[in-house]
């Protein structure tokens, strides 16, 4: 466990020096930030000010070393659009992504997994073809399409939900449903998939011919070996959705940090940008750290092996 | 089909917002509109002193009036800041009327003196008197302070407090419209904005707008309420709060859902839907010129005739009916649109005439063309439909071989519009007069080495006419000729197509009274009322 913590510890520092360089050349060769915030119509000394008043006057492998320094005390600067500190900022908008993307994530998990596994158990029957059918259509309508209708249907004709915001629980629910139908369509294909691969192998023939139940072997054996590669899949969305349900932020007005980063690319905010892609590569790697422990849960072989190792 | 019918039809195909109608069926499949039922639980009974909530496209990171010129900057940060004088562009005409100066007067060619009113004083206490102006104009021309609407304002070289209510302004070079200019001259109280810092007062300025800022949520969210010590009277509304909603469709949808009473920007595919129904419309123009600069220091535009050629090729009346549903004005051969000041009725558009186009094109000898086309994304109305549809026009002429559309997003746009990376043939640009609806801001552009967006365009005798309009005063015989002059330069030269003046299609709930946008874009927030039942 402690060789596990080393490992992953030493796996955040090179994904976030890395990251942080990265980010830190690609924004700078993208353009000046000068014309950006100061508009169409500043004069030629109010854009040199705006340069000099940013320190972007000085070279470049100047400014990335003040930069390390900087990012060993977690000190990202001020914005340059909303000029308060960068990593507030993100911090800021970051709960209301994280919650959108977990109630997004319970309701697909909760909703997908079921279904995918009936939906293999009765792959020729009317609800498996009724699982494939509500997969490839959450998987196919676009979700800014799919967000339009709940809003009209559920806003604007039924007026039961607010059509916009990031105020209370009710705004909360048409974002994460058209959240939610997206994932959840893939949970479903892929908990079918695997589940009618488990279904093919000798361990269900012998709990068949042994008599249990097919709810146990159902829930108690399939479900068990497809949850292992279920966790690495929903690991990776979560810190994909978290990082930025982009779409999803601007069609319901979602106050989260999705939107904050397409802000902040278009107006070269370095600051910002910076803070940003730093946060979610620490929860990217705690995710996956996460779900390193959790594998050890559901799979008894792997924590076996991490023990011996 | 005509080549019109298919271009457009071809055009209108791409439009992803068609989207929109789908959705619009969907929902009407399910039942009515539930119309403002939430907006009308808001309201204070009688028709003054609702809570009136707007849903916008995007709120702005603070409320600096130091570099709001132009909406929505403007019409969050106006209705709150003290202003020297206003342009008021309510009415017929955009007349410069009182602002913090009750009056003005030019001593000579480069020195204006202002008269401020006696009876103002900010909501901290502070007088609004000469130092305070003084304070401002200084912080302003101090670049340190990135103040952009020293852009316009730099040609100020001094300012000193006569009395106390009396400022003189001594400018560098002559210009005749500065009381116009100083329009978008925020004055500041000095001690407090001293004390806090330009960063802090930006988030909670003090004026004596009709508002004041109860809470700003930057990028979110903002609320203002009336301004006990407004110098402008007493606004109506009890509040008005901006909620931002970028999505053009969920803007639209949130009005009608009635979460909100008024929208900005409909979105064209969008007018439709709230045309029946408890909503009202209003087809407002800002006073911004869509423009294709042709850049013409080196290539094929250089030559004159080939420019001619492409204005000629381009159907304005086509474009505006096909990508923007007849909203806006066509363009008229000058880049102001008919009700601003420096509008010359004696200059006209090219008429569209493809054959005269190809025959012009054939002797300038140019053949095989492949042009581009740098354009916005999303920066303005349908900024890539009107690039796609422009394009296809253009292909048209035989010369032509092809055109390239490169649609960028705003910050590499703004790059090519300052010169700083490489530039195509054609680059599309909203070319703005706000706050000033006035001719001359646009017509400066074209000043041979203006430092912003230098198209490689010059001219003596342009330059030469501008210098005669910058000395002459507002409403004066000599102003109109040297506008006209400029305008006919404009058109014989060519150096980019006014397209046309963009239109600003504002939508509310029927229960809204009193709504109006001015001619720079800014709506009178002051004079909302709402009604119930």
């Amino acid at each position: 466990m402690a060789k596990l913590l080393r490992q992953r510890l030493l796996q955040l520092v090179l994904v976030i020096l890395g990251l942080s360089s990265l980010v830190f050349f690609l924004v700078r060769i993208s353009g000046d930030p000068a014309s950006a915030i100061a508009g169409a119509d500043a004069d030629p000394e109010t854009l040199a000010a705006i340069r000099s008043n940013l320190g972007l006057n000085e070279p470049v492998l100047v400014q990335y070393v003040r930069f390390l320094g900087d990012l060993l005390v977690l000190d990202f600067g001020d914005s340059y659009q909303y000029r308060s500190d960068a990593m507030a900022l993100v911090l800021d908008r970051f709960p209301a992504s994280a919650l959108l993307t977990i109630i997004a994530m319970l309701i697909a998990v909760g909703l997908g997994v079921p279904a995918g596994v009936l939906g293999a158990v009765h792959r020729d029957g009317l609800l498996g073809r009724a699982v494939n059918g509500l997969a490839i259509l959450g998987q196919s309508v676009p979700n800014f399409v799919l967000g339009l209708v709940l809003i009209m249907i559920f806003a604007v004709s039924l007026g039961w939900l607010p059509s916009f915001g990031g105020d209370g629980a009710m705004s909360l629910i048409l974002p994460a449903v058209t959240l939610a139908a997206f994932i959840c369509a893939r949970q479903m294909r892929l908990v079918q998939a695997y589940t009618l691969e488990e279904l093919s192998k000798g361990y269900v023939r012998t709990a068949n011919s042994l008599g249990y139940s097919t709810r146990r072997i159902r829930y108690r054996h399939i479900l068990r070996n497809v949850t292992v590669p279920m966790l690495s899949l929903v690991g990776l969305e979560l810190g994909q959705f978290i990082a930025g349900s982009v779409v999803i932020e601007s069609v319901f007005s979602w106050p989260g940090l999705g939107r904050l980063m397409v802000e902040s690319v278009t107006a070269r905010d370095y600051p910002v940008l910076q803070a940003g892609v730093f946060v979610i590569g620490v929860l990217v790697v705690l995710i996956n750290f996460i779900v390193d422990l959790l594998y050890q849960v559901v799979d008894p072989r792997l924590k076996a092996q991490l023990v011996t190792r | 089909m005509s080549p019109k019918t298919e271009v457009l039809g071809r055009f209108r195909a791409l439009k992803v917002s068609a989207l929109v109608g789908v959705v619009a069926l969907l929902a009407t499949a399910c039942g009515s509109s539930n119309g403002d039922k939430k907006a009308e639980a808001d309201s204070s009974p009688g028709a003054a002193g609702a809570n009136i909530v707007v849903g916008v496209g995007a709120i702005n990171p603070d409320l600096d009036a130091f570099s709001a010129t132009s909406p929505p900057r403007s019409f969050y940060a106006y209705p709150v800041w003290s202003l020297l004088t206003r342009v008021d562009t309510l009415g017929e005409g955009a007349k410069v009327v009182p602002g913090v100066a009750e009056s003005w007067t030019r001593v000579n060619d480069l020195t204006w003196q202002f008269v401020l009113r006696k009876d103002l004083k900010f909501a901290n206490g502070e007088p609004v008197d000469a130092a305070a102006v003084v304070y401002s104009t200084k912080f302003m021309l101090d670049p340190k302070n990135e103040a952009s609407i020293r852009g316009k304002l730099g040609i100020i070289k001094q300012v000193e407090a006569v009395d106390d209510n009396t400022i003189r302004f001594t400018m560098s070079a002559p210009e005749a419209i500065l009381p116009r200019l100083l329009g978008a001259m925020p004055i500041v109280p000095p001690k407090e904005h001293a004390r806090v810092g330009a960063k802090a007062f930006n988030v909670k300025p003090i004026g004596t707008g009709a508002f004041m800022v109860e809470k700003f949520v930057p990028g979110k969210e903002l609320v203002l309420v009336p301004n006990p010590n407004s110098g402008q009277g007493k606004a109506l509304p009890a509040s008005i709060t901006f909620k931002a909603i970028p999505e053009d469709a969920a803007r639209v949808a949130a009005l009608r859902a009635g979460d909100v009473d008024i929208i900005t920007k409909v979105p064209i595919d969008g007018i439709k839907p709230l045309e029946s129904g408890a909503f009202t419309l209003y087809d407002a123009v800002e006073p911004r010129t869509y423009v294709v600069d042709l850049f013409t220091d080196s290539g094929p535009l250089t030559d004159v005739r080939v420019r001619r050629a492409i204005a000629q090729s381009l159907d304005l009346d086509a474009l505006v009916q096909g990508v923007m549903g007849g909203k806006g004005q066509v363009g008229q051969g000058q880049l102001a649109p008919s009700f601003m000041s420096g509008y010359c009725k004696d200059v006209t558009r090219y008429p569209y005439d493809l054959a005269a186009a190809n025959k012009l094109m054939a002797e300038a000898g140019v053949s095989g063309l492949k042009l581009k086309f740098q354009t916005s994304q999303g920066f303005i109305l349908n900024d890539t439909l009107l690039a796609q549809a422009i394009g296809e026009m253009v292909n048209k002429l035989d010369a032509v071989e092809s055109v390239e559309i490169a649609p960028m997003e705003f910050s590499n746009y703004l790059d090519v519009y300052y010169n700083r990376t490489e530039r195509a043939d054609f680059f599309a640009w909203g070319m703005s007069s706000s706050p000033f609806v006035d001719a001359s801001v646009q017509l400066e552009r074209l000043v041979s080495g203006y430092p912003q967006h230098n198209i490689g365009y010059s001219n003596p005798k342009y330059d030469e006419w501008f210098g005669k309009l910058r000395s002459a005063e507002e409403g004066t015989p000599e102003r109109q000729q040297a506008f006209c002059e400029l305008s006919k330069i404009y058109k014989e030269d060519v150096p980019s197509v006014a397209v046309m003046t963009m239109p600003d299609v504002w939508a509310s709930s029927d229960k809204i009274r009193g709504f109006k946008v001015d001619q720079a874009g800014n709506p009178a927030w002051e004079l909302i009322t709402k009604v119930t039942g």
